[in-house]
């Protein structure tokens, strides 16, 4: 079948033909005949959200500069386009060279959140290549996966070939280049894969047997493959001023969820929020430098012509020159008519000098994450972010003119009771009073917006082990603050639904053994779960039935500290012993210091240097 | 004022990126070499840029303009080599000249041609192309061609479309294949979709409409002079 033929007969039938074309600018096109090693970098989501994710980026320009292998893209198709393809009998195909999937050396998903996984079985499905590992022969190509989600990956072991765990700028290239070698030399894929195993960070699960006891608890991780290491070390990119980040990103043709230049400022997070998976696992921080940051906004602006640029990071603030780097980039922007956005700033003062002078009289809607409604409970999260944070910040704001306020919150933080949740609507009535009482008693059009989400727990953070709320408790909540709330003018409310985060939290912390589900509810047709119009829990619901399988009790029971987890042998660098003593602390509600302040004991040291440690 | 008219083709999977994403593209290729758009005024100031008629979604074209101003004089032979390289692969610049006239050109466009090319085989519907053929000349000899036309408002009105066709004839092909050229009004105050010409000649010949097997290309628009007598490309 030609698929550009095929391609051109259905794409005026679909929304949006132009996320199905590749061709953006920058965007490269190599030979297939003369590459060793062809990688496709699958993102198991729309291309809008796909082309916004800077790690695509990142891994698309270490991959396409190193000569011998490519890497092209490709994304999940919305429905309607899913349907047409279906219905041609059109394989899902890369946007590069419009090769089939099942044509490609290696297929490498990145793993950013849980709800997409059956989107990649579905995609899988849509490149009529079969699920499982052990239904693909030699022919077939290898799977692979990486992201945060890569931290627990034991729900997709039935799927995958191998994870990479940790930053893959490096080990990427680290593991084309092995297939290369391999494929040269004309090996089985078993023989790839322990060659593979033997790459730091590389995590090959068919090397290891899940044994569980006679309760089905998990008992140990047994290696089945002499070639496979007892523990599996995340990769560390220690250099982030080396020429890895890329200056000539690809420019989509059509307007993305982030349609703008990036440059990361630093990674990983020194603040330790026990609630937060990114502050544990992306550790250390890692800064660029300032010199190096101005080059990169630069050459990328002057490259794309993107008229908005972004600086990323789990933290603004706290980059260590955060000032003069905003005043060089704010210069930076003004010379090339551009804006600048600058998220996850924290309100201080200089925040707020900054907003006025980038934003000046559009003023758009200001972000607060308390996070919790109570001191207490913000100290059980280690939240270091005080009532009087808040109020001074939102004091700020209401004197400079901003009118719409938007707080986060999550509901369902272990040790929560009632009286946190009424912190909750104290705080947003606080707000509204504040406001009033500076425009003279009225409230004018100041509003505020109160949202909330469920509490997930997540494997290597010190929550690990506590109990998710129930659906119905949760809902219960939501009703509560729904109530609460609505006795507050000015206020409006908005909550996650409670079914998907219990979902999440089942493939969060779930075992090899859920491999089943996912297959059946790719089966019945479960897809874009992310998306509250494509999920439909009662599909959900019939595949764990219809496999026997308790989603509850993965979502719903306590861990025991002693018991063995999925993930244990994966060393993310902060250690169990660490993440036990913060849990104690939490019950305790006693904070733990930013380690800026003075090493804290976390375990990142074992695997890499830690530059912040004791800066401030 | 630097005022200035482009000429350029969209061709190959560009034809699948909509009005407002080439707009966008061609803002960031200004900017991408360094050539300032003049922008308007006000609270929400936007570059001065538009194209002289859109085109639907899915048609190729090797006649598209681009009226744009800049800030500063540019020589316009350079400005079309940088665009060039600037650009995607199936958007291609292949002319700039100043544009003096003080009214847009999108006032001044009257007519535009089309060539439509009907697939056969993979995804195209088959259909008796001889038939077809046979009718154009009584299609055209008819007084009036009616239509109903939904307008925004939702009613229905009545719409005579002869007048608005200057031209309709079938080029020979080499590989037996149909295809049809037509010259119809275009611009903002009398315009013609190609697609509702071949809907009405479809329906005359007595065929239903192979929608998913047409190939439309926009091969040039003209502006008509004061005295009406010939049709000059923009460029």
């Amino acid at each position: 079948m030609n698929v550009n033929e095929t391609l051109n007969s259905l794409l005026l039938r679909v929304e949006k033909p132009a996320r199905y074309i590749g061709g953006e600018l920058y965007s490269v096109v190599k030979d297939p005949k003369t590459t060793a090693t062809r990688f496709a970098f699958a993102f198991p989501d729309m291309y809008e959200i796909g082309m916004s994710y800077l790690g695509l980026q990142i891994l698309y320009h270490v991959v396409n500069r190193e000569e011998g292998m490519a890497c092209e893209r490709v994304f999940a198709p919305a429905p309607d386009m899913e349907q047409e393809m279906r219905k041609a009998g059109l394989p899902l195909y890369t946007l590069e060279n419009k090769t089939p999937l099942r044509e490609m050396d290696i297929i490498g998903f990145t793993l950013q959140y849980e709800m997409s996984y059956s989107n990649i079985l579905n995609m899988l499905s849509l490149s009529q290549i079969p699920l499982r590992v052990k239904e693909r022969g030699e022919e077939w190509p290898l799977i692979a996966a990486g992201g945060p989600c890569a931290c627990n990956p034991e729900p997709l072991a039935d799927f995958i070939d191998l994870f990479l765990l940790g930053d893959g700028e490096e080990s990427l290239p680290q593991l084309l280049k092995l297939h290369g070698q391999w494929k040269r030399e004309g090996g089985m894929k078993k023989e790839f894969l322990e060659r593979a195993a033997k790459m730091p960070g590389v995590y090959v699960p068919s090397f290891y047997q899940p044994v569980y006891d006679e309760a089905g608890a998990l008992t140990e991780m047994k290696k089945i493959n002499s070639a496979a290491p007892e523990r599996i070390e995340k990769r560390i990119t220690a250099d982030m001023d080396s020429d890895v980040f890329p200056q000539k990103s690809i420019v989509p043709l059509i307007s993305v969820v982030h349609d703008r230049a990036v440059v990361e400022i630093f990674r990983g997070c020194s603040r330790g929020c026990r609630f937060c998976q990114a502050g544990m696992i992306y550790r250390p921080v890692r800064e660029r430098s300032q010199e190096r940051i101005f080059e990169i906004a630069q050459s990328q602006l002057c490259a794309t012509g993107y008229e908005e640029m972004s600086i990323l990071s789990l933290s603004s603030s706290d980059y260590s020159g955060i000032e003069p780097l905003v005043s060089r980039l704010m210069c930076l922007c003004r010379e090339r008519d551009a804006s600048l956005s600058l998220p996850s700033l924290r309100l201080d003062s200089f925040s707020f000098r900054v907003m006025e002078e980038i934003q000046g009289y559009k003023k758009t809607g200001l972000t607060v994450a308390p996070e919790a409604g109570t001191q207490r409970l913000r100290d059980v999260i280690n939240k270091n972010i005080t009532d009087n944070d808040i109020y001074s910040a939102m004091e700020q704001a209401i004197s400079l003119g901003w009118t719409s306020v938007k707080l986060y919150f999550m509901i369902g933080l272990p040790t929560e009771t009632y009286e946190d949740l009424d912190g909750i609507a104290e705080i947003a009535a606080n707000i509204v009073e504040l406001a009033k009482k500076a425009n003279g008693g009225k409230q004018g059009r100041f509003h505020v917006t109160v949202s909330v989400s469920n509490f997930v727990p997540k494997p290597h953070t010190p929550f690990q082990w506590c109990a998710q709320n129930t659906r119905e408790e949760f809902e219960d909540k939501h009703r509560y603050l729904k109530e609460k709330l609505r006795k507050v003018k000015g206020v409006s409310f908005h909550y996650h639904a409670a079914d998907t985060s219990h979902l999440e939290a089942v493939f969060a912390r779930g075992d090899r053994r859920l491999g089943e589900v996912l297959a059946r509810a790719c089966e019945l047709g479960c897809h874009f779960d992310g998306w509250h119009e494509h999920f439909r829990a009662s599909l959900w619901e019939e595949a764990f039935s219809k496999t026997g399988i308790d989603g509850d009790a993965y979502a719903l029971q306590a861990r025991d500290e002693e018991s063995i987890l999925p993930w244990d042998m994966l060393d993310y660098g902060v250690t169990k012993q660490y993440l036990q003593s913060e849990w104690r602390k939490a019950q305790a509600a006693c904070v733990t210091d930013d380690c800026r302040h003075g090493c804290t004991g976390c375990g990142i040291k074992r695997l890499a240097a830690c530059e912040m440690e004791g800066s401030l | 004022m630097n005022r200035y008219v482009l000429k350029f083709r969209k061709e190959g999977y560009m034809r699948y990126i909509s009005h407002l994403d080439l707009l966008r593209l061609f803002k960031r290729s200004f900017s991408r070499i360094g050539v300032r758009l003049r922008h308007s005024e006000g609270f929400n100031p936007h570059p001065k840029m538009s194209f002289v008629q859109p085109l639907s979604l899915g048609y190729i074209s090797k006649g598209e303009y681009l009226e744009f101003e800049t800030v500063h004089p540019q020589d316009v032979a350079s400005m079309q080599v940088r665009l060039n390289a600037a650009l995607p692969e199936g958007i291609s610049v292949v002319a700039i000249r100043t544009e003096a006239g003080k009214k847009a050109l999108s006032a001044r466009v009257a007519c535009a041609s089309y060539t439509v090319q009907f697939l056969d085989g993979d995804g195209g519907e088959a259909f008796d192309a001889g038939r077809l053929c046979a009718a154009i000349d009584g299609f055209l000899q008819q007084k009036e061609i009616l239509r109903e036309k939904k307008q925004k408002t939702g009613k229905f009105v009545t719409q005579d479309i002869r007048p608005m066709i200057y031209a309709l004839r079938e080029n020979s092909q080499e590989n037996g294949s149909v295809s049809l050229t037509m010259e119809v009004s275009a611009g903002s105050n009398c315009n013609l979709n190609p697609e509702v010409l071949l809907t009405e000649l479809f329906s005359y010949a007595g065929l239903s409409y192979p929608r998913e097997s047409l190939r439309i290309c926009r091969d040039e628009m003209y502006l008509q002079p004061a005295d009406g007598s010939v049709k000059i490309p923009i460029i």
